[in-house]
């Protein structure tokens, strides 16, 4: 298992304060770096967050842009990647009521779940289009039913798993990505890992014979 | 500890969350008991199916298409900043400067003193008094100007003026759709004539600000209250146009179709007054859509998407004082609606030679296509020689095609496309969903 963990220490390469500094300075090469060192990790939220990959893609541009015009005002009180996150939680969340608001107008009038007394909105049972049947049939099944599981979280829970497991963040600095406590994330959590294992056993792949 | 407890602290055991002491005793827990063995293995292996099947890799190009973006801001295509940090600054301070000189004005009548010497107003207030409107300044009755004055104009064009810069300054942050102002000198006559719309009726300042009279006997001091007068006349008339551009005053369409989306009142529609030199919208990015190969004579902005993303930016990403947490809440805090306020715009401007007449002509066809297309929800209003037509794109464009077939003879007009940060690279464009709401500005000059 390979997680993409946040420690900010790149053997043989600068580390993110000093590329910040000389993107600052005008070194579009450093900002470049610093890209390719998080593109991965972002484009992979916005992929689940939303669901759908070319959505993705142009929310990952967005946010990039962002960050390149904000950069200077990156203060270095926190990690860089806390920093960045905020804004790809917080436009990925506009995202969202965007497309949900859509959905709402393409008359989806099927019954909302009840998942534990919170009712799921339309916003998170938007399809993951990742999940074409050619993946699916020809890739990866775990992956296809990994991601399947993920997508039908509520956005919250959602939201704190990936930030978790996939992206490796402590507790404290998803508490300051969402803005919440520490005490909401763990319950969070707890919730989405319970909800996303029930899933999981669904199809196969957890439980006690999983 | 019993299960119960450790059920509730497995997954920050399993993160690595818990303190030396808890995490002590709830390995003593799944030590003895193993059912939360098994349960703590459960959730290590969902976990960790998430931590592994989870992730992607970005496309290839992700890099590149930042790049091009990046560029394309840089050469001041996309010039959001330099406008939020002056352009805001300049708009209110040539409100101040009108209310200013209304106030003065007024004292000065009140007090039966000497009028003050209009070169000291205009000169105070230069946007109040143009050259070259002023020439077709519509001068009210002596009875009427001495009305308007005793209502105090100063008091009430001072309130305008403050309602207006508030609704510029909350453009992206409210519901409010914004104000759109039909052109740089605006007519005083007014020719409100929505096709559908219900055409609010005008104020007394309206009439009597209608009524084109000459100018006889006139100090330049009334001739400059006058034109004050009539400044506020045209704010009033923006917000009478705001609200037909909506749909009604205070409601939206009930199926949503003008307003693109039902929840979302509508895009905002830039003043022109809010625009910086290069003509690009102050309230967001703009990305040029082109409607290529119209003739020279007609000047087309293309279609612009318009987001309403200002408040976001710089509340989300300003001056928060005790990092990151305080830029979450604020960004927490902004509206979130951005992408629900994509509105497309573009603005039309035609050189012809009698503009009066080919602002009627162009009502006509507006007036014929809508009846044509049975399009209820698109709606115009005319105001002298500047028309806003506004509702959904495939309506709008049909229109603007059938304008510029008109008065340029050219038919060739290439599919409305978005390029830009809609599609997944600079180079590459999409069609532009029908329903999505466009507005389209046409002026007619000499």
């Amino acid at each position: 298992m390979q997680r993409q963990q946040d420690t900010g220490d790149y053997a043989g390469e600068p580390d993110d304060s000093r590329l910040i500094e000389r993107t600052c300075n005008g070194d579009l090469a450093a900002f470049d770096t610093l890209v390719e060192r998080y593109q991965d990790r972002v484009y992979g939220y916005t992929c689940r967050m939303l669901g759908d990959p070319e959505t993705a893609r142009e929310v990952t541009q967005d946010i990039f842009l962002r960050v390149y015009r904000y950069l200077d005002r990156f203060r270095g009180d926190s990690k860089f990647s806390t920093w960045l996150y905020t804004i790809v939680s917080s436009t990925c969340k506009n995202a969202l009521s965007y497309y949900g608001l859509r959905a709402k107008h393409r008359a989806d009038d099927r019954p909302a779940n009840d998942i534990d007394g919170e009712r799921t909105s339309l916003l998170d049972r938007i399809p993951d289009k990742t999940l074409s049947p050619d993946v699916v049939a020809g890739r990866s099944d775990i992956q296809a039913m990994v991601r399947e599981a993920i997508s039908k979280l509520p956005e919250h829970y959602r939201q704190v798993i990936i930030l978790k497991d996939i992206n490796g963040f402590s507790y404290d600095e998803i508490s300051r990505i969402v803005d919440c406590k520490v005490g909401t994330v763990k319950s969070r959590l707890a919730r989405a890992r319970l909800i996303a294992r029930e899933e999981l056993t669904k199809a196969g792949l957890a439980g006690p014979e999983g | 500890m019993n299960c119960s407890d450790v059920r509730e602290l497995i997954n920050a055991y399993i993160d690595g969350e818990l303190g030396q002491f808890e995490a002590h005793q709830v390995e003593r827990h799944i030590d003895k008991c193993e059912s939360c063995r098994e349960e703590t293995e459960q959730f290590r292996k969902t976990s960790a199916l998430i931590a592994e099947y989870g992730r992607e890799t970005a496309p290839a190009s992700l890099i590149n298409d930042i790049r091009m973006k990046m560029e394309k801001e840089k050469s001041g295509m996309i010039n959001l900043r330099s406008f939020r940090k002056t352009g805001w600054w300049a708009l209110a301070a040539s409100f101040i400067l009108i209310v200013l000189g209304g106030a003065y004005m007024n004292v000065f009548k009140i007090n039966g003193n000497s009028p003050a010497p209009a070169q000291q107003v205009m000169a105070a207030a230069p946007t109040v008094v143009k050259p070259e409107t002023l020439s077709h300044a519509a001068v009210p009755e002596p009875e009427e100007m001495h009305a308007a004055e005793a209502g105090g104009t100063g008091a009430l064009l001072s309130d305008t003026a403050a309602a207006e810069i508030a609704a510029e300054d909350t453009v992206g942050e409210e519901d409010s759709a914004g104000v759109t102002s039909p052109s740089p000198a605006l007519p005083a006559k007014r020719m409100a004539t929505a096709a559908s719309a219900p055409v609010p009726s005008h104020t007394t300042a309206d009439t009597a600000a209608s009524e084109d009279k000459p100018a006889e006997g006139m100090t330049d001091r009334e001739v400059v209250l006058t034109r004050v007068r009539e400044e506020f006349d045209n704010m009033e008339h923006k917000l009478e146009m705001k609200r037909i551009l909506n749909g009604g005053s205070d409601s939206e369409p009930a199926d949503g179709h003008a307003a693109g989306f039902s929840a979302e009142p509508s895009g905002v529609i830039v003043p022109v007054s809010a625009r910086t030199a290069e003509g690009r919208s102050a309230a967001g990015r703009i990305i040029t859509v082109g409607a290529g190969g119209v003739s020279p004579r007609v000047v087309t902005g293309g279609f612009n998407i318009m987001e309403e993303v200002p408040s976001y930016e710089s509340a989300a990403y300003g001056d928060t004082p005790s990092g990151v947490s305080a830029f979450a809440r604020s960004a927490a805090a902004v509206d979130t609606s951005q992408y629900m306020r994509r509105v497309l715009r573009a603005e039309d401007v035609y050189s012809v030679e009698n503009a009066d007449a080919a602002a009627a002509e162009c009502e006509r066809i507006i007036e014929e296509t809508l009846a044509a297309a049975g399009d209820n929800d698109t709606k115009y209003i005319r105001d002298g020689r500047s028309v806003i037509l506004r509702g959904r794109f495939s309506t709008v464009d049909a229109i603007r095609r059938k304008l510029i077939s008109n008065f340029t003879g050219n038919d060739d007009i290439g599919e409305s496309t978005i390029t830009g940060i809609t599609s997944s690279s600079a180079t590459s464009t999409q069609r532009i969903p029908p329903d999505l709401t466009a507005v389209l500005q046409i002026n007619f000059t000499y």
